[in-house]
């Protein structure tokens, strides 16, 4: 698999980044080589093996995802949650005007 | 050229959980903005998710209601996009391996039973609430503010094969599916309100053609009325579209239910790549046998089988058990009071009737109303061996529902025991003749129904305490 610039642009995008050009062939080439490893991975067989969700599950110690009952408790730190936003108004998250003019 | 539709339905249900799909945070809205958050469901950095076993329960319980196999093993995923109201950047849901797939729903359709695939039902969390300022809506806002209160509340997302073929269907589709989910106390139910959401596609193709056509997508259906007015208005745009030799292009619609018409959406390209990936924070969900079958047993029967039983059981219209049936705890009410009483007919039209009449004028639930069926039952007795009259029983129901009295204590107290000994009538009786002269005369010449007002002269007399037959009999005895 190769990346090309378009797919670091389409991706920048995405993921709501502005590159430079001079970045976007720097992680043009950096991705590369990364999926050029996950390659050297791939090339193992492993048609008889699911994949491991994690350690502590096939090494059998747990079954399943922790889950916790219903029960409610208040976290009482809200202010500092609220007071971390860069703005705020009648307790609540203050964000930019989502809808540019020119869309519709 | 003739057309076939095709429907299916997509929707979303908030899970009645105390606390929230991955964190301890109440799920109780109305509260102010804010109050109901922490770290988890607002995405503070090395927060972790935990999940709720009572949401897991709940969408298996509805999941083994439409007939799914429930997979053992499923996976959280996260769906990447960025909304304000989405404070991760990504909604945890279920992508590539669901909690329960490949289900059905029998719905009835003009008397015909018809049988609509579930593809999946898997669960994911909610996102929060905007309000936009300086403009009604969206459009033209100055900027917004977010309330994260609902955001992680618990939604299962529902999805049918498309086979659904009329925008009624699709309505009566979307009320048996609330039926259900209220009926196992899984969601309240009301599209109304939010807590539950319905998506539908829509396309249209050429009969007997086999290939789907290009569907588009409604959203914003705010009822079940709405459901099928939106469906039916884009199934005529898709088919003027076509006849007239055009293209339907993919698109999403929202349904105006002032105007019942069909806009589209703002769309933005490439907004739909969600990059999909197992979330990395939460291990794969493994749900058992045991839990399982401890699900279904604590499910009981199921609506449909419910009716077919009550139909044979008691002996009652269809239309009546439909009512009886509307939640557990009201078809469980019913078969207690049908049981104590003995008389199943008489209950269900109390309950149907009387009781239904002051829920709603008090805007409770049986649930929430202070009368038992063994009240009820007692209440039913006295009416029928004639100790109170049907008019009475009517006053002392309520009585009974508001304090949660006997209806024995109360008709003592009311003095509202039905009068049948005919030595206390019949002086009545004469009295009652002797004031009315013109209905005697009436009487008398042929007219038979003169003696209804002589019969409610003395209901008037007793302060409806007269047993009906008991005077009616003195009253003619006068008359001859
Ligand atoms: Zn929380």
């Amino acid at each position: 698999m190769s990346i090309s610039k378009e797919t670091v642009e389409y991706t920048a995008k995405l993921a709501r980044l502005g590159l430079s050009e001079e970045e976007k062939g720097l992680y043009a080439k950096q991705l590369n080589d990364i999926l050029g490893y996950v390659d050297v991975i791939n090339s193992v067989d492993t048609k008889n093996i699911s994949p491991t969700a994690s350690t502590r599950l096939s090494a059998g110690k747990q079954k399943t995802t922790p889950m916790r009952q219903d029960k409610t408790v208040k976290f009482d730190g809200i202010e500092k949650i609220i007071g971390n936003a860069p703005a705020q108004e009648d307790n609540m998250f203050k964000v930019p005007k989502i809808m540019g003019d020119d869309e519709q | 050229m003739n057309f076939e539709t095709v429907i299916g339905l997509e929707t979303h249900a908030q899970l009645q959980t105390e606390s929230k799909m991955f964190c301890s945070c109440p799920t109780k809205f109305g509260n102010d903005p804010n109050s109901n958050i922490c770290p988890v469901c607002t995405g503070q950095p090395g927060s972790l998710p935990v999940i709720n076993e009572k949401a897991i329960r709940l969408a298996v319980k509805t999941a083994l209601a439409l007939n799914c196999k429930i997979n053992n093993e499923s996976v959280f995923a996260r769906k990447n996009y960025f909304y304000p109201d989405l404070p991760k950047d990504y909604q945890i849901s279920q992508f590539e391996m669901p909690l329960a797939e490949h289900g059905y729903l029998e719905i009835e359709v003009g008397g015909q039973i018809r049988k609509i695939g579930i593809t999946r039902v898997h669960l994911e969390e909610d996102a929060g609430k905007l309000v936009h300022k300086g403009s009604a809506g969206i459009k033209g806002a100055d900027y917004s503010l977010v309330d994260l209160n609902r955001t992680g509340t618990p939604l299962m997302e529902i999805v049918s094969e498309p086979d659904i073929r009329t925008p009624e269907e699709a309505r009566i589709f979307m009320e048996e599916l609330a039926h259900i989910l209220r009926y196992l106390e899984v969601c309240d139910a009301k599209l109304e309100e939010g807590s539950m959401r319905c998506d539908a596609n829509i396309s249209i193709r050429e009969t007997g053609e086999t290939k789907l056509g290009v569907k588009t997508e409604l959203k914003n259906m705010n009822s079940f009325k709405a459901v099928q007015k939106a469906l039916e208005k884009e199934e005529t745009r898709q088919k003027e579209v076509v006849s007239e030799g055009g293209k339907i292009f993919q698109q999403t619609l929202l349904y105006d239910e002032a105007t019942s018409s069909v806009h589209p959406m703002r769309s933005k390209e490439g907004s739909h790549d969600y990059r999909y990936f197992p979330d990395p924070d939460l291990l794969p969900l493994y749900v058992d046998e045991k839990t399982i079958e401890e699900v279904r047993s604590s499910a009981g029967e199921l609506p449909m089988d419910k009716f077919k039983r009550f139909l044979s059981q008691y002996g009652i219209p269809g239309q009546d058990i439909t009512v009886l049936i509307e939640s557990r705890h009201t078809a469980d009410f019913f078969e207690e009071t049908a049981k104590i009483s003995g008389e199943p007919k008489l209950s269900a039209n109390w309950i149907i009737g009387d009781v239904s009449a002051y829920l709603n004028a008090n805007d409770l639930s049986l649930k929430d109303s202070k009368l038992s069926a063994a009240a009820l039952s007692e209440l039913i007795t006295l009416v029928k061996n004639s100790t109170v009259s049907g008019n009475s029983a009517k006053k002392i129901l309520g009585e009974m529902m508001k304090t949660g009295k006997k209806a024995k204590e109360l008709v003592e107290a009311m003095g509202a025991t039905q009068i049948s000994d005919e030595a206390a009538l019949v002086e009545i009786a004469k009295k009652v003749v002797a004031a009315n002269p013109q209905s005697v005369e009436a009487y008398k010449n042929g007219k038979e129904a003169a003696i209804k007002h002589l019969i409610g002269q003395a209901m008037k007399e007793t302060k409806g305490r007269a047993n009906p037959q008991v005077i009616e009999g003195l009253i003619k005895k006068e008359l001859c």
